[in-house]
């Protein structure tokens, strides 16, 4: 269904395509009538010339980042065997299969093998489910310091019973995890073999995967109008959130499942909240709000909200009272809130300076301090959710849009991405070692992208065209 | 073999059915549908007017197209100026009454137009275009030509009191969504002060911030950034 959904987008978005045909044919930057060209013109070895306020240039600035994870475990993954009475036709073997083949190579800690290649070696009719009836030594010749994942299966009428497990092959052990076989329907197989998965990157990060949680992200729809979605981190069971025709942008994840986003509309542009199909409008009267981020342990939501002067920062319960401004330079620009992890403080954008950089203040409004020193342009922050890395857009010499982290207390830079398109709008998964992302590595229109913390491994999430500004639920 | 047959027929049926798109007559049927949607709503012009006009430029492209001979994109466009004109006339009747208020509006004006020149078959649309104002990548800050623009602007909207505007700001697509949402807002609030300051009363004007949402031009190129980092009035 999920797919049926998502193929139907993308289909969908296909036939958009054609009233795009001169945007894309015209996809090389062109930048002739920059007026910051001069300032950001670098020399080889990366300095920064012009009247740029930098302090020094970090290396890293220059190296070029390639998908591929040289660390990788081997990982043979087995279809799951039917114990149980009597054929099975309901596919669930190979479907086990394939969820933890995708889950495990999105991960960018395994390199599973394909399955041709085992079978040559490996007699599985033979191969048992016990350390005492696994044939390692077969396995073994498979790939140097492997693992392999094998189970069983059982349907009864609606209902799946699934075991799986996971072994050292070279030792020659089973992994102890913190996962137990489970009888479940048959259309949450899908979750259960998430679990699984996220049990066994607890082995090797000691932390608990990802899979199964959430992302949410704008898609474009016919003409301006932009729709809320949200899909599973592993591209399936994208949902449409319905909510009436508009231009609606910046969703984010706000308490209780529900999920706060902005509306543009011709009497104003306001922040709403929605939750089981009802909506709730959070920000009124006066002034226009953009963008909001939402802090648990406070319960407090961090807001744009442009006043009759300019934009700036303000805090909110999330049924939209107890508005209190937090930023007050009239001057410039303030926007793009992100909480830090124990919602003491609040990352931001300001372009005090003449460019938007990268500053951090407590939640009172206090201690502003910036962080970011290089670069002309860098936006939307990111707090991660394990301490003190920020991710951020910044827009590199050449003009394009990669993904960078800041070390909110050394100001020390690390870059993500490079020569991938553009890449944008990072946002961190809940165990802080993946983020999402937008790129156009793939077409002029933005898909989902989800990396590592290092920028090595990167993966496509979804292959429809036209999503954007990704939030990973946490 | 039975159900690849099918297949195989499904798809051929599927191929002939887009050759014949591409490669039929002109889209008779969809332009025409398009000029009476368009005929339904020109009651509406004085208070969709910006939804009218794009529609009305929309059938215009449709006859280009279908002049050069692309059918395809000719139906296209039929469509949608159909989906437009429809858009224009819903959004009218929303608030009928203050649709009468704008249209007398405009009806006083063209009386005094015709009273001026002796022509008053004057195209308002032209007469009523304010100057859109545009932004090099970045910045909200006044150019002096769009100084003088806005001073263009402030005379017209002092000779017509009776007229309110919107004025929405929009960026070019590059850079956040979030940034360029405010930076809209500073580009559009900075047009309004500037008219303020010429005289232009601060109740008539609201501003819109649009960000990146509704560019004017679809391309990549520098030409197409240009066009959509601007301010842009609508009259109501």
């Amino acid at each position: 269904m999920a797919y049926v959904l998502s193929l139907t987008l993308s289909v969908f978005l296909a036939c958009l395509l054609p009233c795009f045909a001169a945007w894309a044919q015209d996809a090389a930057p062109d930048t002739s009538g920059n007026p910051f060209a001069q300032a950001a013109t670098t020399s080889a070895k990366g300095s920064v010339e012009g009247g740029m306020n930098v302090t020094e240039v970090d290396p890293l600035f220059e190296i070029v980042i390639q998908p591929g994870f040289e660390a990788r475990t081997a990982m043979h993954i087995v279809e799951p065997t039917n114990i149980g009475d009597g054929d099975d036709s309901t596919g669930v073997a190979s479907e086990v299969a394939e969820i933890l083949r995708r889950d495990f190579e999105m991960s960018g800690l395994f390199d599973v093998t394909a399955a041709s290649t085992y079978r040559a070696l490996v007699d599985l009719k033979r191969d048992g489910f016990t350390t005492s009836t696994i044939d390692f030594e077969a396995w073994d010749t498979v790939a140097d310091s492997s693992v392999l994942v094998k189970g069983t299966y059982r349907v009864d009428g609606a209902q799946v019973e699934l075991d799986l497990k996971l072994f050292d092959v070279t030792a020659g052990t089973e992994f102890k995890l913190d996962w137990s076989p489970s009888i479940t329907r048959t259309a949450r197989v899908r979750d259960v073999v998430h679990d699984f998965v996220n049990a066994v990157i607890e082995v090797y990060t000691g932390e608990k995967g990802v899979f199964g949680t959430r992302i949410i992200f704008s898609g474009s729809d016919s003409g301006n109008d932009r729709k809320i979605y949200s899909i599973e981190n592993d591209g399936y069971g994208l949902t449409n959130y319905e909510l009436p025709a508009g231009i609606n942008v910046l969703p984010t994840w706000g308490p209780g499942g529900s999920v706060i986003f902005t509306s543009l509309r011709d009497d104003g542009d306001h922040v709403y909240s929605v939750k089981d199909g009802e909506m709730t409008q959070l920000t009124n009267g006066e002034g226009w709000s953009s963008g909001a981020d939402y802090c648990s342990g406070a319960n407090l939501v961090a807001l744009t909200l442009a006043t009759e002067e300019s934009p700036e920062i303000f805090t909110m319960r999330p049924d939209g009272t107890e508005l209190t401004q937090i930023t007050f330079d009239t001057e410039s620009i303030e926007t793009s809130p992100s909480w830090s992890p124990g919602c003491k403080k609040v990352a931001f954008v300001s372009n005090r300076s003449g460019y938007p950089q990268i500053y951090t203040m407590s939640v009172d409004g206090s201690d502003v301090k910036r962080v970011t020193w290089l670069g002309n342009y860098n936006t939307t922050p990111e707090w991660s959710p394990k301490g003190d890395l920020i991710a951020f857009t910044a827009r590199d010499e050449r003009r394009r849009f990669d993904i960078f982290t800041v070390d909110a207390n050394s100001s020390e830079i690390r870059r993500l991405t490079q020569d991938q398109g553009n890449n944008e709008e990072p946002s961190w998964a809940p165990d802080g070692n993946y983020l999402t992302f937008q790129s156009t590595r793939d077409g002029r229109q933005p898909r989902l992208y989800m990396m590592d913390d290092t920028g090595r491994w990167q993966f496509r999430i979804a292959d429809s065209p036209g999503f954007q500004t990704p939030v990973w639920q946490r | 073999m039975k159900k690849s047959a099918r297949f195989f027929s499904l798809f051929v049926t599927m191929a002939l059915a887009a050759l014949m798109g591409a490669c039929g007559g002109p889209p008779t049927e969809a332009m025409d549908a398009a000029e009476d949607a368009l005929l339904n709503a020109a009651w509406a012009e004085d208070c969709a007017q910006e939804t009218f006009r794009s529609a009305k430029k929309m059938l215009d492209e449709a006859k280009q197209a279908s002049a050069d001979g692309d059918y395809d994109e000719a139906k296209r466009k039929a469509e949608a100026a159909s989906r437009l004109a429809e858009q224009a006339r819903k959004d009218a009747e929303l608030d009928r009454e203050e649709c009468e208020r704008r249209k007398s509006a405009m009806n006083q004006i063209d009386d005094r137009l015709g009273d001026k020149d002796g022509s008053p078959g004057v195209d308002r649309t032209d007469v009523f275009s304010l100057a859109t104002i545009y932004f090099p990548f970045n910045e909200f800050a006044l150019s002096d030509s769009s100084q003088t623009d806005l001073s263009h602007n402030a005379a017209w909207l002092l000779d017509n009191q009776a007229l309110r505007i919107r004025i929405e700001g929009h960026t070019d697509d590059r850079g956040s969504t979030e940034y360029n949402l405010a930076l809209s807002q500073k580009r559009a609030q900075v047009v309004k002060r500037y008219l303020q300051t010429l005289g232009v009363d601060a109740s008539r004007m609201t501003i819109i911030p649009y960000g990146e949402e509704k560019p004017a031009s679809f391309g990549a190129g520098e030409g197409d950034h240009a066009k959509n980092r601007r301010a842009e009035f609508v009259t109501f």
